[in-house]
């Protein structure tokens, strides 16, 4: 009896460590987009700016823009895969939200290579932000990646 | 055997209590992801809007 409930305790720990972690990382990963959110609001805002100024044509203005709407999407991606992935752990379904997490890594480091793409540096706290769910993805809930 | 039963009696009562006014905010996404989703597609919408109108104010 003692054996068993034993085991039961260490079974609920390993669970809860599990949500934990794949939290750890969502949040992680929401953070990071806020920031990049933030570091490129001024820059778009500028870029727009001067796009309505000077383009005289659709496709000047398709061109100033189109990285901006792309930039949205993949924070959009970002923020759709973590929202999933709370679902599914509220659904008690935690292996596959953590089984979302290397898309989560992934859409990640796309979106902040593409925010420097468009000439913003990344800040180090986003950075920091990548790092955490990069090193929780590779060691501690071994996802493949 | 009296004390015994009011301990028990006063720590259910404590839980109770506690359970009945912990709010229940750690499940669910927090607020302020939905929120910043809500406020990159507004973004993204309003840029949309500025390149499909451009061309009809110039």
């Amino acid at each position: 009896m003692v054996r068993m409930v034993a085991v039961c305790c260490l079974l609920l720990a390993a669970c809860g460590g599990g949500v934990d972690d794949t939290r750890r990382v969502l949040d992680a990963a929401n953070s990071a987009v806020l920031i990049a959110d933030r570091s490129i609001s001024g820059a778009r805002d500028k870029a727009v700016a001067d796009a309505k100024d000077t383009a005289t044509t659709v496709e000047e203005l398709r061109a100033a823009l189109t990285p901006w709407i792309d930039l949205s999407d993949r924070m959009l991606r970002v923020l759709d895969v973590t929202l999933e992935a709370y679902a599914l752990i509220d659904a008690g379904m935690v292996e596959a939200a953590a089984n979302l997490l290397p898309c989560v890594l992934a859409e990640l480091e796309a979106l902040l290579v593409a925010v420097e793409g468009v000439g913003v540096r990344v800040p180090d706290s986003a950075q920091a932000g990548l790092a955490v769910v990069r090193s929780l993805v590779d060691t501690e809930l071994r996802c493949p990646l | 055997m009296t004390w015994l039963r009011e301990l028990l009696a006063g720590l259910v009562r404590g839980l109770v209590e506690g359970l009945k006014s912990k709010p229940r905010t750690a499940s669910g996404p927090p607020r302020n992801v939905t929120n910043l989703r809500d406020k990159i597609a507004a973004d993204k919408r309003e840029l949309e809007r500025l390149l499909g109108t451009k061309h009809i104010d110039r």
